[in-house]
């Protein structure tokens, strides 16, 4: 038998139930579930971990709730007041599709665990394809979900400065916060690289303080081919799912809310700071 | 070419790391005739190690004396303006060390001065010579990745960074106790100790002065009392965004690390030091990157370089190879941070100038 827990796993996409089949061929004695639709009735009594699409987060995350069971979820846009208020009482917590890569859920690790002694700061920046840029939102919510959980304290001020970067629409988001530990991050997304098949792009974290300077760049664990046609990167990242599971369990085990709150607040406030184009007290 | 006879003012650590080597150089340019410093034994171990004739604690008995062309101003920011504006009432050419200034005033009143009494006047903003910033400013200049759209230079520095180089003087320490550089007395600690660089690298990448900035800092370091971090956000005029995060007391082990991109909208530049480190050690202790800081940035050939064009420049007459408005220009971002990081506000370039007090 295993200790990892039985789950609900909510969503229809690939991340979904590439999920259910990890959990179910690892742990082969715990039920999981897969709860493709928000149409379809919530049967299960397990926790709920939403890796569904953006757009249907917010649904299953209130039928979880209202089904009672605490629940998981990748960042959630438009939350009302049921779901803000289930972050603050810690029913629901959020995580980011960027613990299921395997360098920053050791990066997580490493962090929660002191490495870098007192912290300084966290610098990220993802870099995306400009014919991506219609998901810059969702890489800034995930970006900024996995910087708050690294930091794990509360949010208290936001600068943003936000660019068209030469085109139509908002091509770049630049985020200046500070948190109630004197953590300060700087988050970066932008739709700067050459078009690509995909959406993955450059993604750098580093995270410094008095004891280490912890970096992880994702992208760069993959085969460099240097031929005829020029210079191409061949990634192998595993699959996320088992890393985003064990996230999931870790953070719904784990008894504190600060760094789902500051997620909230940042990924709301992201909004009104760039409008203001002034800092934002939280 | 006529050799140029020099004097140099301040003996501290930029002076014995970095001008005083580079003056040694070249030689056949330049001769030190003598060096000022407070601190006797620091002007003492310059004569000694680099061949001045003389030294002097005050530096205006170096002022005084006629045979000197030009003056090198290695002390701090808070000095400058006072004694850059003596140099060229004495007739002095000067290049004096970056920031350039205490104050935008300060800065305005040097040009002045120098341009009053007909001097050269150029402040050592080194990075522009460095070969890697050179080169990555060439591709930019050719238009070989378009437009400009984002400025990012990253900075890191370890604890005790100049240790490495075991240099005859160290930082001054005006009070006597804790050196000028830590002193919230004397300096706004990251912002303009090395942050300058990177605000003058983001214009001159940029193309463009800036229209606004947003910053944060904070005081990192275990009894350091000015801040030692800082990050921030600039809005160019043409719509480019400059950014940078400065740390500067890391982990001693820390290898002293540089990162600059330049995304434009065909293409970009890239100058990151973990994938040009030149030589690493790999052992017990983890890995090491002992030659970073010699090769890469700061000894280089970059203060050859700007001395000996700044040297050039009078011999044949012709204009600084850097325009000391790009160092006001600089300083202005630089203070403004400063602000912007204190207050919380997003702090515009206009309120940064004299007139708007």
């Amino acid at each position: 038998m295993s200790n990892q827990p039985a789950l609900t796993i909510a969503g229809d996409n690939d991340l979904a139930t590439n999920a259910a089949r990890h959990a179910i061929a690892a742990v082969p004695d715990d039920p999981v579930y897969l709860w493709r639709s928000i149409a379809d009735p919530l049967v299960s009594k397990a926790p709920v971990v939403i890796l569904a699409d953006a757009g249907e987060r917010a649904g299953f995350a209130q039928a979880a709730l209202n089904a009672g069971l605490p629940t998981v979820s990748l960042p959630i846009k438009d939350l009302d007041v049921d779901l803000k208020q289930a972050i603050a009482d810690g029913r629901l917590r959020l995580m980011s599709t960027l613990h299921g890569l395997p360098t920053l859920a050791r990066l997580q690790q490493d962090a929660t665990n002191g490495a870098v002694g007192r912290r300084y700061g966290v610098f990220a920046s993802h870099r995306i394809p400009t014919n991506f840029v219609d998901e810059l939102d969702d890489v800034v919510d995930d970006l900024v979900t996995y910087c708050c959980s690294l930091i794990d304290s509360s949010l208290t001020r936001v600068s943003v400065t936000t660019s068209d970067l030469g085109t139509s629409a908002t091509a770049g988001w630049f985020i200046l916060a500070r948190f109630a530990d004197e953590t300060i991050a700087t988050i970066e997304v932008a739709a700067v690289l050459p078009e690509a098949d995909e959406s993955a792009g450059e993604l750098l974290i580093e995270v410094t303080g008095s004891e280490a300077v912890l970096r992880a760049a994702p992208e760069q664990q993959g085969v460099l081919i240097r031929s005829a046609e020029g210079v191409s990167r061949s990634n192998w990242y595993a699959d996320p799912s088992d890393f985003l599971l064990q996230r999931a369990t870790n953070l719904r085990d784990s008894g504190n809310e600060t760094a789902s709150l500051s997620t909230m607040k940042l990924m709301q406030k992201r909004f009104e700071a760039a409008t203001a184009n002034q800092a934002v007290e939280v | 070419m006529t050799k140029l006879r020099a004097g140099l003012i301040g003996t501290g650590t930029i002076a014995h790391s970095a001008h005083l080597p580079a003056m040694q150089y070249l030689g056949h340019d330049i001769e030190l005739v003598a060096v000022a410093d407070i601190r006797a034994e620091a002007a003492q171990a310059a004569v000694k190690k680099y061949g001045a004739e003389t030294w002097y604690s005050d530096y205006r008995e170096l002022l005084n004396r006629d045979d000197i062309d030009f003056v090198d101003i290695c002390t701090p920011e808070f000095l400058h303006c006072e004694q850059v504006v003596a140099a060229a009432e004495a007739g002095k050419h000067i290049l004096c060390e970056k920031p350039m200034a205490a104050t935008v005033d300060e800065a305005d009143r040097m040009i002045a001065a120098a341009k009053a009494n007909d001097v050269m006047l150029m402040i050592g903003h080194s990075r522009r010579f460095t070969d890697r910033y050179r080169n990555a400013w060439q591709a930019v200049a050719e238009g070989r990745i378009g437009n400009v759209q984002i400025v990012r230079e990253n900075e890191r520095r370890p604890i005790a960074m100049y240790s490495a180089l075991d240099l005859a003087t160290g930082y001054w320490s005006p009070d006597g106790d804790r050196p000028w550089i830590s002193d919230p007395e004397y300096t706004e600690g990251a912002a303009l100790t090395n942050a300058v660089h990177e605000m003058d690298l983001a214009r001159w990448f940029a193309g463009a002065d800036a229209l606004s900035v947003q910053a944060e800092s904070r005081i990192a370091g275990e009894g350091v009392e000015v801040a030692d971090f800082l990050t921030y956000t600039i809005t160019f005029k043409n719509g480019v965004i400059g950014g940078a995060e400065i740390v500067n007391n890391l982990p001693s082990g820390y290898p002293y690390f540089h990162m600059l991109e330049v995304y434009g909208d065909q293409g970009s530049v890239r100058a990151d030091d973990p994938d040009q480190s030149p030589y690493a050690v790999w052992s017990q202790g983890g890995m090491q990157f002992p030659v970073n800081f010699d090769q890469l940035l700061h000894i280089d050939n970059a203060y050859i370089r700007e001395i000996g064009w700044f040297v050039r420049a009078i011999q044949i007459g012709a204009p600084p190879p850097l325009d000391p408005w790009d160092a006001r220009q600089a300083l202005a971002l630089s203070l403004a941070a400063v602000e912007s990081s204190k207050t919380g506000r997003t702090v515009f370039l206009s309120e940064m100038e004299p007139s708007s007090e």
